[in-house]
């Protein structure tokens, strides 16, 4: 039973092996659920991570199985439930979250290459299959009834459909220090250049430290 | 006027509120339809004339092109947004909407649906087995929660096993994972102490 949630699980992930402790590894998926949650675009998926948290799901759910089986009935048990409701939750929230992405921005980000890159396989699989009905869907319902030249959708104008405003505000954790960030200012064309040190919170448009998140140079919050 | 037709067929979408599903106005895309054949039967006419000496007829091909591109802009704009609604009611209401629901959809859009039910089962498939994304809405305040039925459902089997009949004005105390979806139907009521 103590062996249930305090074990080290193994990220697995590159070369080197690392073994993440299961605290780090829920604070990782805490890190990167809520930057997916307020960042305006679809960002690289951190599918390690969640192999690792789906894996660990999994566990918790087997021994807690196996302990109602047993009749080990401890107090700890409506603990490690909720743990796992938690996990669940923000595991579940953060495909969702990426799932909302993809739907609302489907045609820009197949047709993209950047974008188009960060699409888990099976997200991919989906966004394709999305995007053939939604092309059906209009065809059979507007396009195939207009005259000449207008039943075509142009894709020039399918990219903007639902683009994000990378220029949105986003509150930023700062994790390593920053020199030298330029920041436009809003009024007028200039930029100002700034140092932001590491541990402090500020709001700045996304379209500033969008390469620093990528790093995992700041977090979102 | 021309284009106040597909106008109409936004400002219907706007009035009807975020989350509602108005009756798919077949009458008004028809007419919109209808004024586009007859805008672009004018245009051809007049490019014929143009490239026979009648210049002057340029500004008005050009108004019918701007008129014919509004049009389109706003039907498949209403297209759109109908079918993204639609798919944002399977997400609240399940795989299988009331019949007041697809009353209120055109045949494109039940086809929509069916196609996205699919896509999205095959990809609730992919991330692992039994992986419901549409649970868990919420983050979870407690494992258990007290609720009221608010009419007769019948039985439901929790994960135990147990086997629960849920009649109108019961109370039960149940595992939040089991009756979420019941929750979100409106068939049973969370208690708040």
């Amino acid at each position: 039973m103590d062996a249930m949630n305090d074990g080290q699980v193994e990220s697995s992930d590159n070369e080197d092996e690392e073994t993440l402790t299961s605290q780090e590894v829920v604070s990782k998926l805490n890190e990167t659920w809520l930057n997916e949650k307020f960042a305006p675009e679809l960002l690289a998926p951190s599918s390690d991570i969640v192999d690792c948290v789906m894996q660990q799901i999994e566990n918790l759910e087997e021994n807690l199985e196996l302990a109602t089986k047993q009749g080990h009935i401890s107090t700890k048990m409506p603990i490690h439930r909720m743990e796992l409701e938690r996990l669940r939750y923000i595991l579940i929230s953060y495909f969702r979250i990426r799932l909302a992405k993809i739907e609302s921005n489907v045609w820009q980000i197949l047709d993209e290459e950047p974008r188009r890159q960060r699409l888990m396989p099976n997200e991919k699989i989906f966004a394709e299959g999305f995007r053939e009905a939604l092309a059906n869907a209009l065809d059979s319902a507007a396009l195939s009834k207009m005259p000449g030249s207008f039943s075509k959708l142009n894709p020039n104008t399918l990219i903007n459909v639902g683009q994000p405003n990378l220029n949105s505000y986003v509150f930023v954790n700062v994790l390593e220090e920053q020199k030298g960030l330029a920041i436009p200012e809003p009024t007028r064309d200039n930029q100002d250049i700034v140092t932001l040190s590491a541990g402090s919170k500020h709001l700045l448009p996304y379209n500033c430290i969008r390469s620093q998140l990528s790093h995992g140079e700041v977090s979102l919050t | 006027m021309y284009c106040e037709k597909c106008m109409e067929l936004i400002k219907e979408l706007e009035r009807s509120g975020e989350d509602k599903l108005p009756h798919y106005n077949e009458e008004l895309v028809r007419q919109t339809v209808v004024e586009m054949v007859q805008l672009y039967s004018a245009n051809q006419e007049d490019v014929t004339r143009m490239t026979e000496g009648e210049e002057e007829r340029v500004t008005s091909v050009q108004f019918r092109h701007a008129c014919l591109e509004r049009n389109k802009q706003c039907l498949l704009a209403y297209v759109y947004a109908r079918l993204r609604r639609v798919g944002e009611m399977r997400w609240v209401l399940g795989s299988v909407l009331n019949t007041e629901v697809k009353q209120c959809m055109s045949e494109g859009e039940l086809r929509w649906l069916a196609q996205y039910n699919r896509l999205l089962a095959k990809y609730m498939q992919s991330i692992g087995s039994g992986v419901d994304l549409t649970g868990s809405m919420e983050p979870p305040r407690s494992l258990y929660i007290a609720v009221r039925a608010m009419e007769d459902y019948g039985t439901i089997e929790t994960d135990s096993g147990e086997v629960v009949e849920i009649k109108k004005d019961c109370q039960y105390l149940l595992l939040r994972s089991q009756v979420e979806h019941l929750i979100r139907l409106g068939v049973l009521k969370h208690i708040e102490s």
